[in-house]
Order: C-alpha cells, then structure tokens, then sequence
C-alpha cells in the first residue's frame, strides 16, 4: 500500500537533495563558482523551491559545511568507540578527523572556502561538535583509571591543544606540495602531543 | 647578457630526437609492477613510431625517469625533463604524484599525457596543458558501487590508509552508496592489526570489505587475514584500486587473491590493434600485459599524433580537443568533463573483474559499464 509523505517528510528529502547537490558543486567548483542553476538542475528542483529552503547561497553552502562537519564527527565517535582503550581512541578519533579531512573535496569545502564564505565566528559555531567530540575523549581518557582530579577548566585548555592542533595540521595537508607526506607527519606528531598529556605517558605507544 | 641574446640558436638538426619525459614507479615504495608494465607500452609505442619514421623524420626518444611513489622526486623530475627540452611529459601510476607533477608541468608549460592516475582532482585549477588517458577516479569508481549494490553489499567496510587516494576512493564511495541505502564503515589500517581488524569486521555486519591500501603491504597480510579468519567466511574481498591485476598479487597470495574484485580499463573485445599490441607486450614483459602497459602504448600513440600534427614546439601549446586516435582499447578523444580540470578521454572502457577461483590465472569479467 502507498504512504503518502507529509510534509515534513517531502522537505527533509528536499533538502538532503539539494545539499547533496550542492555539495557536488561546491567540491567541483569551489563557492564564488559554483552556479546556483547548476545545483537545481543537479537536484531536479526550481530556483524558486531553493530559495524556500535556504535564503541564498551562503546559507545553502553552511548547509554544506555542517554536513562535512558532522561527517567528521561521526569519524571521530565512531574510530573512538572502536577503542577498548579511550587513549587509543582517542588517537584513533584524530586520525579519523585528520584523514576524513584530506579528500579533495572536503578540503575545498572546509578548510579553502569556508573561512571567506562564513566567516570565523560561523565556522567556529559549526566546528563545536568536532571539539566538543575530542574533549568528551580526553576527558573520557583522562578519567579511565578513576583520576577525576582534572578540572573542567584544564580539560578545556587540552581540547583546545588537541583540536587547534589538528585543524592546523589538515590546513597544512590541504596546502601541502606533497600532502600525504605532510599527513604521516602530522599523525606521528598529534601520537606524540597526546602522549605528553596528563596520564597518557604509562600508555604511549 | 647582449651577447646571450643576440647569439643565433644552434640549428637544429634533422636527426635529432623528439623527447618525451616519462614519469614512472620503478622502485619501492612505488608500485614497480604497475611502472614496468607502463614503461613497456610506452617504449612498445616509441619503437613503433620510429620504425614507422619517427616525427617527421626525426626520431622519438623517451627519457624515464623513476619517481618511486614520491612527488618531490616527480617534481625535480619535472624540472630537468623541462631543462632538457621534452616536448612532452608523459605517464604516472601514483595519482598524488602525477598530482604534483601535472601542477609543475602547468607551471612550466610543458604538455603532460597522465596515462594512469585517476585522481579528479589531478589539478586544483583548469589546466588546458594537461590531459589524461586514465578514466577519472569518480567514474571507474561509480560503476564499482554499482557492482557492489547489483550484488546485494548495503554495508561496506573499508581499510584505508591516510592519503588523498584513498580519502578521494572512500569519499566517493560513501556519495555513492549513501543515497541507495548503503552505508560505508571506515577501518584504519594504520591504527589496527590484521587480527583486530578482523575483529572490528566481524562486529561490523559489513559483507564486504574493500582494500584501500597499498600492495603488497598491507594488502596481502590483510587479505591473509581476513582469509584465515573462519567469523569472515563469507565476506567479500574487493580491491577497487586494481592490485589483483598484477602478477606479484596471484605470485603472493595463490587461491586466497582470487575472487577479489578490481577495476580495469579493457574493452569487452579488444580491437585488432589491441590484440596486436598485447601480443607484443607479452614478448617483451614475458608475461600477460595489464592494461597499464596498453595505457602507456596510448599514451605514446596520442602524443605523436600532436607531435606529428602540430610539430615539436607546437605540442607545448598541445591542442588536445584536435586529437582523434585509435588506440588499444577504443577510438580515443579528449573533452572537458564536469569536474575534471584537465582534458580527459571520456571515457575508456571500464570493468570489474576478478582472478577466477578455479584458475587463478585468468580473471572473469563480472560487471562493464
């Protein structure tokens, strides 16, 4: 028997539709370029049904951006939990964030054109979850062998270590002559900054 | 300096060579397999050209140079393939380094022919100077997703290495997959032991895992692995990148490397060239040509094409929408493709085959697009 969609259901499609799309052309074209036109042909949907659901190119190329930053979030959480142990999650959860940020692509999108496009205090605001992801490890980590000394106050000032660490580490990549060089070193060097942390050094592999 | 501007150039001699720079792995960490086999077309196509008169009269010459999987090696290759004069750069397996070399070569202006690196993004910008044989990651990739959903696979595993190669594969897949109800799970091999990646499969509900690393490691202890791992029974092996092309794969792994899906640029049917020219790389490989060595005959037969057509100096302002040449697999012309920044040939032959398990020494064709 046929269902029919509501309305909620049709515009989450649609969205996910144009995103998608949009994410095509973005990647492809990079955001000055990338043609409205192109997308809602790409998608099978009017100029008009876009600008129902976002209110112009910037607002659909966040779209984009919170997409590829929940991808990365999802990497993270899903590499950590594969962890029995929360340090090497921990590891694991930055090299799933350091490597899911190198495809072309998602370069493009997340570390070229987003800065113009959003600007800082967007980008930031959107980046939370991926921060928010590596301080709930650290503090996962940092608490495992029952030390729940550390403050709040410190385990902020660690995750903005760890993650300022990272994010400049995929810019490099992403500019880098020879990025998957520049990737295995910036690995080997975010291992070591998280073996240096409070109750790493007994576990440092 | 007026005396270096006003001396005449030295004339140039009808009996000099027409050069060609060409770039290839020839030794570890690169894939020398691959390299071999695409030196060999390419020097097959060489000779050819000049048993049939060379370019205009003047004979071709190759100059390879080994860039062993390393992009700052392709780029000082570059460079002095340039100083010496190529008229044309042409080859590359590895597609990070046919990267770094197609951006010197836009730099420098020399033409470059990419024969075997699929990366889409072989440039960040348009370059009119750089064209490709090898289809463009995206497409081959596609119909390998195709495959897998036409064989029922919803739920994939991955084992990737960090590099742009396999974060591009990997990316392609999930945008492939995801819409049709698949999903992608993502293992690091660099984080994991084969045992506790067999581990981490066999909690996954994936029923398929495909090999997005380098060969023979990590490939083979993975595939051995996953192999002798009796919770993995039914699991399928696929190796998109096409490492069970190459004989070294079957030499290692015997019965356990076949059955692994790959891609690789044949026709269904070989043209007549084709089969002519896979006969004469046989004598000269002592082995069954991969289709690498025919990308490397094609490579060479375009380039003469411009050559001849256009004259040396003329190739370095290649026109390659001109280029209309039968090769090996197929009439080959080269267009602009969405989302592809260099002329590409859209598009050779694409399939996905196996090594039979029966005989491992013969592969069956299991999807074309």
């Amino acid at each position: 028997m046929k269902t029919r969609r509501t309305q909620q259901e049709r515009t989450a499609s649609t969205t996910k539709d144009l995103v998608g799309a949009a994410r095509a052309h973005f990647a492809r074209d990079g955001y000055a370029t990338a043609s409205l036109d192109a997308i809602c042909d790409r998608a099978g949907i009017s100029k008009g049904a876009l600008y129902h659901h976002f209110r112009n190119k910037q607002t659909l190329f966040r779209a984009v951006y919170e997409a590829e930053q929940h991808r990365l979030r999802d990497a993270i959480a899903a590499a950590f939990r594969a962890c029995p142990d929360p340090w090497d999650g921990l590891r694991a959860g930055q090299r799933a964030f350091l490597t899911g940020s190198i495809e072309p692509g998602t370069q493009r999108i997340t570390l070229l054109d987003a800065p113009g496009a959003l600007g800082w205090a967007v980008m930031r605001e959107v980046q939370a979850d991926c921060r928010a992801m590596t301080r709930r490890g650290l503090e996962q980590a940092v608490h495992a062998d029952g030390d729940s000394a550390v403050p709040a106050v410190e385990l902020d000032a660690m995750a903005s270590v760890v993650f300022g660490a990272l994010c400049e580490c995929a810019m490099a990549v992403a500019h880098a002559p020879d990025p998957d060089a520049v990737l295995a070193a910036s690995l080997r060097q975010v291992d070591l900054l998280v073996t240096a942390l409070p109750g790493a050094g007994a576990r440092a592999v | 300096m007026a005396a270096m501007v006003t001396q005449a150039r030295p004339a140039r001699r009808d009996d000099e060579p027409v050069r060609i720079g060409a770039l290839a792995p020839l030794t570890p960490p690169g894939w020398a397999e691959a390299g071999r086999h695409l030196v060999a077309g390419l020097e097959l196509a060489a000779r050819e050209v000049n048993d049939a008169g060379g370019i205009a009269g003047r004979p071709l010459e190759l100059v390879v140079r080994d860039t062993a999987a390393d992009p700052r090696r392709a780029e000082a290759a570059v460079d002095e393939l340039a100083g010496l004069g190529v008229a044309a750069l042409a080859g590359e397996y590895h597609s990070v380094v046919a990267r770094t070399a197609a951006a010197r070569a836009d730099d420098l202006g020399v033409p470059f022919l990419c024969s075997s690196a699929v990366l889409d993004a072989l440039t960040e910008q348009p370059a009119d100077g750089i064209a490709r044989i090898a289809p463009a990651q995206s497409h081959g990739w596609r119909l390998y997703a195709d495959f897998l959903l036409g064989a029922g696979h919803r739920r994939i595993a991955v084992a990737t290495q960090p590099s742009v190669y396999w974060a591009s594969g990997t990316r392609i897949l999930h945008g492939e997959l995801a819409p049709r109800g698949g999903t992608v799970v993502e293992l690091d091999v660099g984080a994991l032991t084969p045992e506790a990646l067999c581990d981490a499969l066999a909690g996954s509900g994936a029923t398929a895992l495909l090999l997005l690393v380098g060969h023979p490691d990590p490939a083979v202890p993975l595939v051995r692995a996953v192999r002798g791992d009796p919770r993995l029974a039914g699991l399928l092996i696929g190796a998109p990148a096409g490492q069970p092309e190459f004989a070294g794969w079957a030499a290692e792994l015997g019965a356990a490397g076949a059955g692994v899906p790959f891609l690789r640029y044949l026709p269904a049917r070989p043209t007549p060239l084709g089969v002519r020219v896979g006969s004469a790389l046989r004598e000269r490989l002592a082995e069954a040509p991969s289709f690498v060595a025919f990308e490397g005959y094609d490579t060479v037969a375009v380039l003469a094409d411009v050559l001849r057509r256009r004259g040396a100096a003329g190739a370095r302002t290649a026109a390659w929408a001109d280029v209309a040449v039968d090769g090996t697999r197929g009439p080959i012309r080269f267009s602009r493709v969405p989302g592809i920044d260099v002329w590409q040939w859209a598009w050779p032959p694409v399939q996905v085959v196996d090594r039979d398990p029966a005989d491992p020494g013969s592969f069956r064709v299991l999807h074309t697009g």
